[in-house]
């Protein structure tokens, strides 16, 4: 069983180009030098800042504040706001993103490229206005709701900003290009022998796809779900503009801690677990990450 | 007053000698190279061969300076140039996916070194052509590289390398990635283009024949350290041990025993005076003999004999291969030895199963150590 | 996250579950029962960014279809009032400085990790990524109160964070540019005699080069789009665009975004699309020619 997984894993013939491994060693990583130092200036000192404050402020708390943090009935529902959100959001964006690329792979050159410019255009397209655009898009007044009554397909306008359908919505449509692009990556480096040799080995075109396209390019979406769902968990903009209270996220309840009371302590043990959290998801999709990254060349 | 035979194309001699003085290099624990040590004469067409993972490609490297020996030193002409940058050794080197540099075209590519150099334009552009020219690619500078085909993308490769005039050429596995005929076409223009520059030539291979038809020596690498060299009449014909019979070309051995006295004894044969003074000590041996040193007859139904210094032994056909004008034969002795003998592709019955007559002379033999 | 490399587009992959069974004839072009599906995501994806145009153009504050007009006023507002003209300025320089730094920091990095293996390569790439998924709040309020302390505040605190959090853009696409450069023609430039710098001058840099382009691109737009920790590190006289936007959103509607934003869109869609063509040609070039 082992064996067959790993001959159907897409990355095995590419990752046999191993690159000669001469002048291994820390030599290697002597161009990094400034971006390490950068980095542990100006992020990783800030940071480890914040997550100090967590036990030492104010003064001796020790672990009081992740007691808080945890009992806590506000920032209870937060937390569960904001996984919540992240987990719906997840969900949808590999749903319609393996769709999407899927579509992508298997279109024509011209499609293909009209498909990648479609995917890609968010991300050209400041954070803030697609935002901003859904307010305009979904308020009661808005676009959408002009657009039913004059149909007469509603009578009142249907209150669509300000709930979890919006949040929803507007996250996914961000998050969406994070997973279209590693599971498109995933099934290009699909080797096309692979679906051929199932169909002689008595597969149907449906069993092919179940039993051997999906599991060869699932690293790819894998990949594609942890970065939305890392990403979901930390977003401010999109729930702040577009959530009702029940969606607000618990980057909300941060701010409002270090804005309104100067609340270090608390502010610091709830960024500490999101940043655990964060770092653990990564840490376990990383595998999967990492192929995309560093994985196969050519 | 005697001159030295020049040819036209290089009026001056400028090859250099290569010495590796106790060498070593290792990747973390592994040790890839021990305490080697080389040299190379002005001029001399060298060819390291060896399995992969033998040390001769880590060697090369170090010639041309992309390794640093962890321990000893590389001289040219007797100058130490083990902290020497690549760039300035003055070394060609071909590398075996041809490297050339897919930003550029084919004339841009073999200018590269003379811009280094900063050599003028209006002489870059000569010597471009001259190079390409003499690797039958001239007309090509503005061909992109990846319009080539493999042969044609190895030619380039080398007339970069020789384009600058270079002291020495390094060549690694140069032409692993081409079919058959190409390489041994290569092979023989490589040959004839050492021939007319004179330059010094390390060339790695890990293929025995192509060291064989092309070197002036051979040195045979295993684990990181030079099992034998010399010419490739000599470690073709005299291997001084088992492995080195074996990696460069078929063999067939039988194992023996050397006895007090100068006696040698054969399986099932009385015991002989051996004809070769041998300063082996009284043991287990084996002989060995080359293909072309084994005469093959039809089965005469006698049994071996052992006379004189000429063998003759029944042995049973396991496999025959035609190979146009010769057919090998796979062969089994009684007690069990195997091996390859070669023989004119008429008259043998080498079916399955057949028996034939091997003819064996001592005096041919290559007696070798048994390894333990 | 990583652009997508030109030879994806131009690799047309064969049928991934093989030919139809025979004894079918051939299909027809014909919608396939997928295309549905795909056309909602599609206009899922791009309804947001296109939506703003139509915005941007109606004279009242509130969009309506069919508009009630057209009227250019909010783009009279955008490059005439100061707040919003002073904003565009501040966030191009912010920008622009943070591109510059990101790919002389980034750059190298990606080249590193991207040419040869070595130990500890995925750990650097893990910690380099790490901005890009660290909760923007987090890092804005632990930048904020570390940056603080030694005055790097307003101009120059927003060029040091954006910097942060750009890097990692520009170290992924030039790693990915890299990954295409063969390490032997490293050591066949140094064999030929070329320096170490000018083996990076003439054989890594023209090799590299569309990667470190576009790194620079995505380090220039994640500047000029960051809200959350520039939110927290301007001061009352340098705000970036995306901060006067999103006072503006907070307090009321304000159409002068959707003015932003469509001319952002018409210059960030037209590059792509001259990219994307400029890129088809070529290989079409190439395919006739190879």
């Amino acid at each position: 069983m082992a064996g067959v997984l790993t001959t159907l894993d897409p990355t095995v013939p590419g990752a046999a180009v191993r690159r000669p491994g001469h002048r291994r060693g820390l030599g290697g990583a002597l161009p990094a030098v400034p971006l390490l130092v950068v980095l542990g200036l100006l992020f990783v000192v800030p940071v480890a800042v914040v997550v100090g404050r967590s036990f030492t402020y104010p003064d001796g708390a020790t672990l009081a504040n992740y007691r808080t943090a945890l009992t806590d009935p506000v920032a209870r529902q937060f937390a569960w706001n904001t996984v919540r959100t992240a987990l719906v959001v997840s969900v949808a964006s590999c749903l319609l993103g393996y769709t999407y690329a899927y579509a992508m792979y298997r279109a024509g050159r011209t499609v293909r490229v009209l498909l990648l410019f479609c995917a890609l255009l968010p991300f050209w397209t400041s954070l803030l206005v697609r935002s901003y655009a859904w307010t305009v898009l979904l308020r009661d007044r808005g676009v959408l709701n002009e657009l039913l009554l004059q149909l007469g397909v509603i009578d009142a306008p249907l209150p669509l900003l300000r709930t979890s359908l919006a949040v929803t919505l507007g996250m996914t449509q961000i998050l969406l290009p994070f997973v279209i692009l590693p599971v498109y990556a995933a099934m290009t480096r699909f080797p096309p022998d692979l679906a051929l040799a199932a169909r002689s080995l008595g597969a149907s075109r449906r069993r092919v796809f179940w039993e051997v396209f999906l599991p060869a390019t699932m690293p790819g979406l894998v990949a594609g779900a942890v970065l939305a769902f890392i990403l979901a968990v930390g977003y401010y903009i999109t729930p702040v503009l577009l959530g009702g209270p029940g969606d607000q996220p618990i980057a909300v309840l941060i701010e409002n801690a270090v804005q309104q009371r100067g609340d270090w302590g608390t502010a610091g043990a709830l960024s500490t677990l999101v940043v655990v959290l964060v770092l653990a998801l990564l840490a376990l999709g990383w595998r999967f990450l990492a192929k995309g990254l560093l994985g196969a060349r050519r | 007053m005697v001159q030295p035979e020049r040819t036209a194309e290089t009026p001056t001699t400028r090859a250099v000698g290569v010495s590796l003085r106790s060498v070593s290099k290792s990747y973390g624990a592994t040790a890839v190279v021990r305490d080697l040590d080389l040299e190379v004469a002005p001029g001399e067409f060298v060819s390291m061969l060896g399995p992969s993972g033998s040390g001769k490609t880590t060697t090369l490297k170090m010639i041309a300076g992309f390794e640093q020996p962890g321990a000893g030193s590389v001289h040219f002409d007797g100058r130490d140039v083990t902290d020497l940058p690549p760039e300035r050794r003055d070394v060609g080197v071909v590398f075996q996916n041809y490297s050339l540099f897919p930003h550029l075209d084919v004339g841009a590519n073999v200018a590269f070194p003379l811009r280094m150099r900063r050599v003028p334009g209006q002489e870059r552009a000569e010597r471009v052509q001259r190079a390409l020219e003499m690797v039958d690619l001239g007309g090509y500078e503005r061909r992109r590289v990846a319009q080539l085909s493999g042969g044609q993308q190895q030619r380039v490769a080398i007339a970069r390398a020789i384009v600058f005039e270079p002291r020495l050429l390094l060549m690694d596995e140069p032409l692993g990635a081409l079919d058959r005929r190409l390489r041994e076409a290569m092979q023989l223009e490589i040959k004839s283009l050492h021939e007319r520059l004179g330059v010094t030539v390390v060339y790695v291979t890990h293929d025995q024949e192509e060291a064989l038809t092309m070197s002036d020596r051979v040195v045979l690498f295993r684990d990181g350290a030079i099992e034998q060299h010399g010419s490739p009449r000599e470690v073709y014909e005299r291997p001084s041990t088992a492995f080195a019979a074996d990696f460069l070309g078929d063999s067939l051995s039988i194992s023996a025993r050397l006895l007090p006295g100068g006696l040698l004894e054969v399986p099932g044969l009385p015991a002989q005076r051996f004809p070769l003074g041998t300063g082996m000590p009284v043991g287990p041996v084996r002989l060995m003999w080359r293909p072309h040193a084994v005469e093959v007859t039809a089965p005469s139904g006698l049994p071996a004999e052992f006379s004189a210094d000429r063998l003759r032994i029944p042995v049973e056909v396991l496999a025959g291969g035609y190979a146009g004008d010769v057919t090998r034969l796979r062969v089994r002795f009684a007690w069990g030895d195997e091996g390859v003998v070669a023989t004119p592709s008429r008259g043998i019955d080498h079916r399955r199963g057949s028996s034939v007559d091997l003819h064996l002379s001592l005096a041919s033999a290559v007696l070798l150590p048994v390894q333990s | 996250m990583s652009a997508p490399a030109r030879s994806d587009l131009a690799a047309a992959p064969a049928d991934p579950v093989g030919p139809p069974p025979p004894g079918r004839p051939a299909r027809r072009r014909r919608l396939r029962p997928g295309a549905l599906p795909v056309a909602v995501i599609v206009i899922l994806l791009v309804l947001p960014s296109l939506i703003v145009v139509p915005m941007s153009v109606s004279p009242g504050e509130i969009l309506r279809f069919p508009p009630d007009g057209f009227s250019l006023d909010w783009y009279r507002t955008l490059f005439t009032e100061p707040q919003w003209t002073s904003a565009m300025l501040n966030s191009l320089q912010v920008a622009l400085a943070t591109t510059v730094l990101a790919v002389l920091i980034g750059a190298p990095a990606g080249l590193a990790l991207g040419i040869r293996e070595w130990r500890g390569r995925g750990l650097l790439l893990g910690l380099v990524l790490t901005p890009v998924v660290a909760p923007p709040v987090v890092v804005a309020i632990g930048m904020y109160t570390t940056y603080a302390q030694v005055e790097l505040i307003g101009r120059w605190g927003l060029i040091a964070a954006h910097t942060v959090l750009a890097v990692p853009f520009v170290v992924v696409t030039v790693m990915s540019a890299a990954r295409q450069i063969d390490p032997t023609w490293l050591d066949a430039a140094r064999s030929l005699g070329a320096s170490p710098l000018r083996v990076a001058l003439t054989v890594l840099v023209p090799l590299a080069g569309k990667g470190i382009a576009s790194g620079a691109l995505f380090a220039f737009i994640t500047s000029w789009d960051e809200v959350v920790v520039s939110l927290y590190l301007t001061d009352p006289g340098f705000k970036t665009l995306p901060v006067q936007m999103w006072n503006q959103l907070r307090e009321r509607v304000d159409p002068t975004v959707a003015a932003v934003a469509s001319v952002m869109l018409l210059i960030t869609t037209s590059a792509m699309v001259a990219a994307l063509v400029i890129g088809w040609r070529r290989d079409g070039a190439a395919r006739e020619n190879g």
